[in-house]
């Protein structure tokens, strides 16, 4: 058994150390061949430490592969690929790949199987760089997301000017240090904090708080890593960490704010986070004000982000709305839509899971969502889901599902169920013992992010 | 599609300046007005009368309280969209009946920098002058049009008019590397024959060897009253419709449920 980390402790294993070097601690020899490539990705991610719905990163899976598939024709790539993808899925957690932003076979291979197979798991990202990655290559993606909500798509280059080149995405869970990760998790509720707060200042109260839980979990975790075989191999290193602050329920702490402080919208009533840009920009001050807060504060082991924690979007508990997004019952169109969610994603530098939802015809014609795409990272969007209406596929707080499976779930347990995927990341433990001990367990207690 | 320059290719003329026309609305994203993500201009008022027609209350001409939009109004909305869009269509209605206010727009749209770089199409029933679309030619991407029976007889039953002009207007444009698209509204028992798919088929890959079809399964949700006891197509339909058609040489076939408005 691999030893335990700390909650909310998010590895990154660097995986093309492991390519370049074979695992002592696996025993296997660098990869000569696909098999050989595949077998290590697997062994890795089946190792890594991690609870609940965590991701197990898979890796640049397109970029470790693509060097094996060159003797390799469409149809043994593929059937490999299919074989591989099946036994990933099957990992502890969500197995997470990312892809791009280059074209190549293996990324082709890889989008043509997921939406063979359309499996929820392993997830996908698609990093987009407008200079780098060609129409096709979306087109091709864009039927994978038809078939199966996968992948999400992500703004690389704003990535790359936030995180550097050595990052991961990890899905729609969150955006770190690649070859390191996250130490430790804190949920911040700011809707909560904004109606506890009298001024201002009470909000960085709240940041003050949860930052300071961090620093004993980001400890424990750093001593625990000490002797850990992915150090130790130098899949990860201890100067590549960061910590994560999960804020969620910007939404309703916009719409407490103008209420507060007399701003109104057009019509008169108070400005709606989504509809009236007003709102916008309260949410765009609101998470600047926190991750400046974030960004003063130092947390032990943050070596990689430059000695403070990062903020990230969260899911909320019911009644609430998660990270920056906009409450589902107030969606403006489209191109408001993406609009409105600029100002908070450009402060959520730790990752969000924002949902588009488009109607199934694009099917006919994946340039309308490869333009929309290339529109929304443009106009400065830094990550976006695009579930496509009617595929049997939709975001459960940020974790795809198959929607037969969520109602199957609901009839069965529909409380735990959101309580495992809405616990924040150090209480998922004790929701899973609570489970195993056939206790009951509601969604939202308090504590829970 | 190649990135537009822009620059004004077009000089703008002062005619177009004020141009106004009844924009029965817009739609700001559109996955089925044309290639990539689109905004699609509605305008007002067709000379057709199709059985099968989805959208009845664009054909008026003049309907009563409907006032006049300046081509700037529709400019503008196109450019707080341009970012995110392929392209504009516009379509109908039958767009070129207004074809003084379509030139204008797309005169206008092309000599913007903000919208200067999106193509521009027109979806027609393809009953206009050659000369209309000599004269759109210029500042126009691409047209699709609709043939609706290549039977002249047929035409006249499902359309209430001959398909002289649309047979000229599929040459014409053909000719003028403007063909983006042909449609067939396909009706089981009207003008679905293998033969006569087989026909429309020779005819249109005459005048354009690459032409690309779309198939629009005909539905009866949304139709007026008198087509809804016609049948739809069901799944060996639009199987025999791709075989024959491919058969015939069509190389690029594409089948939608419903129809685009107008049809």
């Amino acid at each position: 058994m691999p030893p335990s980390l700390p909650p909310g402790c998010l590895l990154v294993p660097d995986l093309a150390v492991a390519m370049a070097r074979g695992s002592a601690h696996l025993g296997l020899p660098a990869p000569a061949d696909l098999d050989a490539a595949l077998a290590l990705v697997l062994a890795v991610a089946r190792e890594l430490p991690g609870s609940g719905p965590d991701p197990r990163y898979l890796g640049p899976l397109d970029q470790l592969l693509e060097p094996f598939v060159a003797d390799l024709d469409d149809e043994t790539l593929d059937a490999r690929l299919a074989r591989f993808w099946q036994t990933a899925a099957r990992i502890d957690g969500t197995p997470h790949a990312d892809l791009g932003p280059d074209d190549g076979r293996a990324v082709r291979a890889l989008l043509r199987v997921d939406r063979r197979l359309r499996l929820p798991a392993p997830t996908l990202a698609l990093r987009v760089d407008p200079r780098r990655t060609p129409d096709d290559l979306l087109r091709d993606a864009v039927r994978t997301a038809c078939a199966d909500g996968k992948p999400q798509w992500v703004n690389h280059p704003m990535a790359v000017a936030d995180h550097g080149e050595r990052h991961a995405v990890l899905g729609c869970v969150a955006t770190l240090p690649l070859g390191g990760g996250a130490l430790a998790a804190v949920p911040l509720d700011l809707a909560a904090a904004v109606r506890a707060a009298t001024s201002a200042d009470g909000v960085d109260r709240a940041v003050d708080r949860a930052v300071a839980a961090l620093a004993p979990l980001a400890r424990e975790a750093l001593a625990r890593l000490e002797d850990h075989w992915l150090v130790r191999e130098g899949l990860i290193g201890t100067g590549r960490f960061t910590a994560v602050v999960g804020v969620h329920g910007v939404a309703e702490a916009v719409q407490e704010l103008p209420v507060r402080d007399g701003v109104r919208a057009p019509d008169g009533g108070p400005a709606r986070y989504g509809p009236d840009p007003a709102a916008s920009d309260r949410a765009a001050d609101l998470l600047a004000r926190v991750s400046a807060r974030v960004a003063a504060t130092p947390v032990p082991g943050c070596t990689a982000t430059g000695g403070h924690a990062v903020v990230q979007a969260w899911a909320a508990p019911p009644g609430g709305t998660a990270g920056g997004a906009v409450p589902e019952a107030s969606r403006p169109t489209l191109y408001r839509h993406l609009r409105a969610l600029v100002p908070a994603q450009r402060h959520l530098l730790g990752g969000v899971a924002d949902t588009v939802t488009v109607e199934p015809v694009v099917e006919h014609n994946p340039d309308a969502v490869v333009a929309v795409l290339r529109g929304a990272f443009a106009e400065g969007v830094r990550e976006l889901t695009v579930d496509v209406a009617g595929n049997g596929f939709s975001r459960v707080t940020g974790y795809l599902k198959r929607d037969r499976d969520v109602a199957a779930l609901r009839a069965a347990a529909a409380e735990q169920v959101a309580a495992i995927l809405r616990a924040a990341p150090q209480d998922r433990a004790a929701v899973r013992a609570a489970l195993q001990e056939g206790k009951p367990v509601r969604a939202g207690e308090p504590g829970r992010g | 599609m190649a990135e537009r320059l822009a620059v004004p290719a077009h000089p703008v003329e002062a005619e177009d300046l004020d141009a106004a026309g009844l924009v029965a609305g817009t739609v700001p994203f559109s996955a089925v007005d044309g290639p990539g993500n689109r905004f699609v201009v509605f305008l007002q008022g067709c000379q057709w009368d199709c059985l099968v027609c989805h959208n009845p209350c664009s054909i008026p001409r003049t309907p009563p309280g409907m006032r006049t939009t300046p081509v700037a109004e529709v400019v503008e909305q196109v450019r707080d969209a341009a970012p995110f869009l392929t392209g504009v269509t516009v379509t109908g209605g039958e767009a070129t009946l207004q074809a003084g206010f379509v030139h204008a727009l797309f005169t206008r749209l092309a000599a913007d920098p903000r919208t200067g770089r999106l193509t521009r199409f027109v979806d027609s029933n393809g009953d206009t002058p050659t000369s209309t679309w000599a004269r759109l030619a210029p500042v126009t991407d691409g047209v699709m049009l609709d043939l609706k029976a290549l039977d002249d007889e047929m035409h006249v039953v499902l359309v209430g008019h001959s398909n002289a002009r649309v047979l000229a207007s599929i040459a014409d444009l053909a000719g003028r590397g403007l063909l983006q698209e042909v449609r067939l509204l396909l009706v089981p028992g009207l003008n679905d024959a293998d033969d006569v798919l087989e026909r429309t088929a020779h005819w249109l890959l005459g005048h354009d060897p690459d032409v690309r079809v779309r198939v629009n399964l005909f539905r009866r949700e949304g139709a007026r009253p008198c087509a809804r006891d016609l049948l739809e197509p069901g799944p060996a339909d639009e199987e025999r419709y791709r075989r024959v058609l491919a058969a015939a040489g069509v190389r690029r076939v594409d089948l939608w449920c419903g129809t685009g408005t107008g049809s």
